[in-house]
């Protein structure tokens, strides 16, 4: 569905819009003009009359490059840099379900100080709000937090309750931040002051009163949006004037009123298709929660049988609504498991939250996220050497395969610093990164060189396993990688073989290692 | 070339806590001695900037442990030169993450020396001050100050560059030569509000080593107290003896 691109040494991914899906025109127009920042900047063009979307990978690393091991504080900001745009979406005329969610279109820069994400504006790419619940859970679930492991038990207990929403998990994270909790255990302060550590409540997530389960009538719907609008769900609670309003047009198109915006310029075959915000849709199910799910594809059936024929599934999944009734869509299965957890240990571990079979609950998420096509890095990128002459074992087709878990690096060259002669890279997780200890003394990446070699930054370059040989990213460097004297592009990975050089330099000073 | 030092920071007679910092190391290379001194202020309006004075000093000196094995050996002055401004960026970058992961307010100035030989390298943020004491004490930085008026027409300098303020920096780079029996002193606002050519002048004649020189500087903050400076004090000397 993505394609990562290379241009001018910088680098893209592109979405090719295909001629049956539903473009939404209006957020298309906010990010060509006014793009929020907590997006990728895009740029359009019409090829063969298919439109073709580009986004720039800049700003940041990708999410998949983070590291898994990070401080209380640090996971805490980075969740809630990630949480606050799909609350602010609406300020933009935007629907948080169209944000793609894939480690890879993530871009985080500064240790989640700042995230941008992809936003696909076609219906086909919607995500469900399982989905969603979903990837912030696996985000959880995978990243280990250094000082804190307990930390992670309240965010996941949140996400997990059957009636909270991302909305109280941001709130929750809000507050922890607020109070200071969590200061990164490794953190150098001199002349440390005696700061009373006030004992931290143990905050219950904000529950929301049970949904009243009434006939769902179209004539009721209306004042029980406005009632809602007010604040009693998620997302809507933060929603600007703009998004208020916007919620109330596309509640009177869906209940079949022809209305119009007040100043005529939104047509209502925006929100009669696609491009709106379903907040109809959502409040709707929020309120009604899986009893809508019969309903509203019987309705979209009518009007177009082709599409609800091609996604069944889709609007199934989607009919849980996230305001609210968010997590109703849950299967009995799932919903037995959790409660297993809570029925059994009030105040359950992560390891507890572990249990649950990990492949299974990113499933929805994977199956319509993109999938990088490995060919596609390769373009520009150096050839593969075809001989080490030296009787090491050769990478390639039909020879024999070389045990990628460790990757040796011998020292080439170096000038100006004092570099190891050697260094042997553990891949047996399949990654890791290379880089300096910092000034401060701290680590960021799993090999470090030494801290007079300022030229190398903190985070330079990670190295992953790749069937019979290996890739290398740069991390955005300030210097850059080369490898074989064409630099890197940054979040790019190319591919990494026997005999490969691996340069790092700024102006007299440099280091060459060779894969070996 | 032979340089004698001197470096001391007290919180004064008024503060609960000094929020300044410095750091002045030598090289314990014979052929060629060389010099690095910091001093930063924290700013008093932020609670805890001595976070900040603590991180730029600390990593100063890392940096300063780690060059001296490669410098003049592996690396000449102009890397050098070029490896210390790359370590100040980053110092900063580490003082605005922290700011921004602990969600608390840091920052402090910065006046960091650097002596190769004959010539002098200073880079500098804020209000911290570096003079040269040559027959007269001449002022080498300049303030990064702007003076407001205040209610009742008094009138007050407000901070407008300092460490920790944005993570890209905005630094002044400046340098030039030195002679023998040159001596540069470096100190935060509170050595200098109340410190004259004469004061300086009697010491600068008695370094004839470390220990001298070490006594110069305390002699200095006696002085600057004896006056009535309330705020933290720091003061750096270096005496360039010979060369």
């Amino acid at each position: 569905m993505l394609t990562d691109v290379v241009i001018a040494n910088k680098s893209y991914t592109k979405f090719t819009v295909a001629e049956e899906d539903e473009l939404d025109v209006i957020a298309l127009k906010v990010m060509k003009q006014d793009c929020p920042d907590f997006l990728l900047p895009i740029r359009t063009m019409e090829i063969d009359g298919e439109l073709e979307i580009r986004y720039e990978l800049a700003g940041g690393m990708r999410l998949a490059y983070e590291p898994r091991e990070m401080y209380k504080k640090e996971f805490y900001n980075m969740l809630i840099n990630m949480l606050i745009p799909f609350k602010n979406c609406n300020d933009w005329f935007l629907d948080y379900h169209y944000i793609l969610l894939d480690d890879n279109y993530i871009l985080v820069d500064k240790g989640g100080q700042s995230v941008k994400y992809v936003y696909l504006p076609v219906a086909s790419c919607a995500n469900t709000d399982e989905q969603i619940r979903r990837f912030f859970m696996d985000l959880i679930l995978r990243t280990t937090v250094l000082d804190d492991r307990g930390s992670m038990v309240e965010p996941l207990r949140i996400i997990n309750s059957s009636d909270a929403n991302l909305m109280v998990l941001l709130d929750y994270l809000m507050r922890q931040g607020s109070q200071g909790g969590g200061q990164p255990a490794a953190k150098q302060e001199p002349q440390p002051q005696p700061r009373r550590q006030e004992p931290q409540p143990q905050p219950q997530p904000r529950r929301q009163e049970p949904q009243p389960q009434p006939q769902p009538k179209q004539q009721t719907l209306q004042p029980a949006a406005e009632e809602n609008k007010g604040g009693k769900f998620g997302f809507l609670k933060g929603g600007s004037d703009r998004g208020a309003e916007k919620q109330q047009q596309g509640l009177n198109l869906n209940s079949g009123q022809d209305q119009k915006l007040p100043d005529g310029s939104r047509p209502g075959q925006i929100s009669k298709e696609f491009g709106k915000n379903d907040d109809q849709g959502r409040l709707i199910d929020s309120l009604f929660g899986d009893d809508e799910d019969e309903k509203e594809p019987k309705k979209k059936k009518e009007k177009e049988p082709k599409k609800a024929k091609e996604k069944p599934e889709k609007q199934e999944k989607q009919g849980g609504g996230f305001l609210g009734g968010l997590f109703k869509g849950k299967s009995k299965e799932e919903q037995g498991e959790i409660n297993y957890f809570q029925q059994q240990n009030p105040n359950p571990s992560p390891e507890q939250f572990q249990r649950q079979p990990v492949q299974q609950r990113q499933q929805p998420v994977q199956q319509r996220q993109p999938v990088q096509q490995p060919q596609q890095f390769n373009g520009g990128y150096t050839q593969p050497a075809t001989d080490t002459g030296d009787g090491d074992t050769v990478i390639g087709g039909g020879e024999e395969v070389r045990d990628n878990r460790t990757l040796r690096l011998r020292l080439k060259d170096c000038e100006g610093c004092n570099c190891p002669k050697m260094i042997e890279l553990n891949l047996e997780k399949g990654f890791t990164t290379v880089g300096r200890v910092g000034k401060d003394g701290q680590r960021k990446a799993e090999f470090c060189f030494d801290m007079s070699v300022s030229f190398v930054s903190r985070l330079q370059f990670r190295v992953e396993t790749e069937e019979d040989h290996w890739r290398v990213i740069d991390l955005g460097s300030a210097n850059g990688t080369y490898v074989n004297n064409q630099k890197l592009i940054v979040n790019m990975p190319a591919p990494l073989r026997v005999n490969d050089e691996i340069m790092i330099y700024c102006n007299q000073r440099s280091l060459v290692y060779r894969v070996c | 070339m032979e340089v004698f030092t001197g470096c001391i920071t007290d919180k004064g007679s008024c503060k609960k806590k000094n929020q300044d910092r410095a750091v002045c190391h030598v090289s314990g290379s014979r052929k060629a001695p060389w010099v690095v001194a910091c001093v930063c202020d924290g700013i008093g309006s932020f609670e805890r900037s001595e976070i900040a004075a603590e991180i730029m000093t600390n990593g100063i000196t890392n940096w300063f442990y780690g060059m001296e094995k490669l410098y003049p050996e592996k690396i000449n002055e102009d890397t050098l030169l070029e490896d210390l401004e790359m370590t100040i960026r980053e110092l900063n970058e580490l003082v605005c993450e922290y700011r921004s992961e602990n969600a608390i307010d840091i920052g402090c100035t910065m006046s960091v020396l650097l002596l190769l030989g004959r010539n002098y390298y200073i880079f500098h943020v804020g209000d911290s001050r570096i003079y040269l004491v040559r027959d007269g004490l001449y002022q080498i930085t300049r303030d990064e100050v702007s003076m407001v008026e205040q209610e009742g027409g008094r009138m007050k300098g407000l901070l407008i560059n300092y460490i920790g303020r944005n993570p890209e920096l905005w630094m002044s780079k400046l340098g030039d030569a030195v002679q023998e029996k040159d001596l540069l002193l470096m100190g935060s606002d509170g050595l200098f509000k109340r410190l004259a050519y004469e004061d300086v002048a009697d010491h600068a004649g008695s370094i004839k080593n470390d220990k001298k020189a070490q006594k110069a500087c305390e002699a200095l903050l006696q002085t600057v107290m004896s006056r009535g400076e309330r705020d933290n004090i720091s003061c750096i000397m270096i005496y360039i003896a010979s060369f």
